[in-house]
């Protein structure tokens, strides 16, 4: 499928328009680990160069888009200091996460949240003080929920008999540092009150946000530090939920992740200390609540 | 059975009009049941511009609940890639043809969205135009048309760039021999697309099947100049009509003889400055494209 991936060097050109200086400046080189022909290569190179920017908006509407699923994580990310401010959002566009997600069919949103991941750490880091870990896991707790709006449909729940089971595509588990969902709410819900809509409120630098970078617990910095469970979910009629997740309970989903047998679900579940002769009921009871699919 | 066969079969659908999700909202525009009313040859039939993530808005419902004709232009599959005509998709386009009953399914033969089909994945750009593409897009065809049982008519997309060492018009036709397929010959993004290559309006028509053309588009187009200079039409569907795509359609429709349908695109306009527009099609494609 070779004319797939001149395609998307084609999707990558008109997004990027230092990769697209770099492929006319060196089709070669630039194309590099892309299984390209010489000639199609040439094709790359033809056209008026300047026809690969005849949309002067369309980084800023994709961009758009991703900032309506990252609010909180973006928003706090601007305000840091050294982070680049809005600048460094939009450099997605010249970035690897980018580039790899196009290339290889993958997804925007997700090679976003991967990038506001590594955005975080790194400007963290660079400052001088050590990362407040809640950075980043409010952009991996965005990217579970952009991932599980976009599972596949749920299916009507079906028994488990004894066949093999998995956590649901619509469902996700995350072990995060404490404090993240407090401070996703928090930030959420700033960005909320703004009134002009969560976009132009992380990008309204009027709009102040609760103290990202204090621990969870100023008086017990080790507080921030300790892991959180979240349940992220989304429910039939798609509406997607975040919640903290008991740690069994987490326990038991998290061994769904891969398919495994009801039976070893049903020992897992004893093991974690269900009651005595409820194993199979709450496993039961989880495939009838859509959690625990078959595999 | 063969094209042959299966497009003597097509109904004659005469002049219509578009449509797409929510167009019919705008201040200004083409309230399309209202031109069926006062102008039924020349809102003879409904395209659907479809995204099965989205459905059916109320206008074009309202059109379906009075049973009138309709086409269904998909506007979420990119028919090169086997992997995008998956199961759940599918499943929903069989559920609007339940709905709507369409002649036939259409739609813009190039990449509708990068990667899978998601929020955030969705441009319209035209195919890479190499003889690899043309045989997949071909093969997806057909299996679109024995997953739907309905033709399959793969339009021209409109584009500011081209990639590719063949012709527009010999990648279609190589596409149609592939699929064995009718077409559905956008005559706009042609005439965009022979600006871009500075090349006559006509130019590849001489070689082209015509035979295979069961629709046509007609459409306004803007010129415009970026800050860098560059040249280049937008593709907006005004009545303003350019002087190339005339020409080209007035040169096809009368040498097209399976011409089933031709389509006005001036969803956003409304009626009173688009009946010239209708008008001077009318002419061109009468008499074989009355019903």
């Amino acid at each position: 499928m070779s004319h797939q991936a001149v395609q998307r060097v084609v999707v990558r050109m008109l997004y990027d328009a230092d990769f697209a200086a770099a492929v006319y400046a060196r089709p070669a080189a630039a194309l590099a680990g892309v299984a390209l022909t010489p000639e199609e290569q040439a094709w790359l190179v033809r056209p008026d160069p300047r026809a690969f920017r005849t949309d002067p908006y369309r980084r800023a509407r994709a961009l758009t888009g991703l900032l309506e699923e990252y609010p909180a994580s973006s928003a706090l990310l601007v305000r840091l200091e050294g982070s680049g401010g809005t600048a460094r959002l939009d450099a997605f566009f010249g970035s690897a996460h980018f580039h790899a997600a196009i290339q290889e069919r993958g997804s925007l949103a997700a090679a976003f949240g991967s990038y506001l991941m590594e955005v975080a750490a790194d400007v963290a880091g660079s400052s001088g003080v050590p990362p407040d870990p809640r950075l980043a896991a409010v952009a991996a707790l965005e990217s579970a929920v952009a991932a599980v709006r976009r599972a596949p449909a749920r299916a009507a729940p079906a028994a488990p008999e004894h066949g093999r089971l998995r956590l649901g595509a619509h469902a996700a588990i995350l072990a995060l540092p404490g404090g993240t969902l407090a401070l996703f709410e928090a930030v959420t819900a700033r960005l909320r009150a703004h009134g002009a809509g969560a976009v132009a409120a992380l990008l309204d630098p009027a709009c102040r946000l609760p103290a990202p970078l204090a621990p969870a617990d100023p008086a017990d910095p080790a507080a921030a530090d300790a892991a959180e469970t979240l349940l992220v979910e989304r429910g039939p009629a798609g509406e997607v939920t975040v919640e903290h997740c008991p740690e069994a309970l987490a326990t038991l989903l998290s061994a769904a992740r891969e398919p495994v047998a009801a039976g070893a679900l049903v020992e897992e579940a004893r093991r974690l200390g269900a009651d005595p002769g409820a194993e199979a009921a709450l496993v039961t009871s989880l495939v009838a609540g859509g959690l625990l699919v078959p595999a | 059975m063969g094209f042959a066969e299966r497009v003597a079969r097509l109904p004659l659908l005469g002049l219509g009009v578009s449509t797409e999700y929510g167009a019919g909202d705008g201040a200004r525009a083409l309230d399309v049941l209202a031109l069926h009313d006062a102008h039924p040859r020349y809102a003879g039939f409904l395209e659907v511009g479809l995204e099965t993530a989205r459905g059916l808005d109320r206008h074009a419902r309202a059109w379906v609940e009075r049973g009138l004709p309709a086409t269904y232009h998909f506007l979420d599959v990119n028919l090169d890639e086997p992997e995008d005509l998956d199961a759940a998709w599918l499943s929903e386009v069989r559920a609007l043809c339940a709905a709507i009953r369409p002649a036939w399914m259409c739609g813009d033969a190039g990449l509708w969205h990068f990667g899978r089909r998601e929020r955030g994945h969705m441009l319209l750009l035209p195919p890479v135009l190499s003889d690899g593409a043309a045989s997949a897009m071909g093969d997806g065809i057909a299996a679109l048309r024995a997953a739907t049982g309905l033709e399959v008519l793969p339009e021209n997309p409109p584009g500011a760039l081209y990639v590719g060492a063949l012709h527009l018009l010999d990648f279609y036709a190589r596409v149609c021999a592939r699929g064995d397929t009718g077409m559905l010959l956008d005559c706009a993004h042609l005439a965009i697309y022979q600006r871009t290559q500075g090349l006559d309006a006509l130019a590849g028509l001489d070689g082209f099947p015509l035979e295979r053309v069961v629709e046509m588009h007609v459409a306004g187009g803007s010129p415009r100049r970026a800050a860098d200079g560059f040249d280049w039409v937008e593709d907006d569907h005004t009545p303003a009509v350019l002087p190339e795509t005339w020409r080209i359609f007035e040169h096809v429709a009368p040498r097209a003889p399976n011409l089933k349908a031709v389509v006005f695109e001036c969803e956003r306009n409304p009626a009173a400055d688009c009946l010239e527009g209708f008008a001077r099609i009318a002419r061109a494609a009468a008499p074989g494209l009355t019903p």
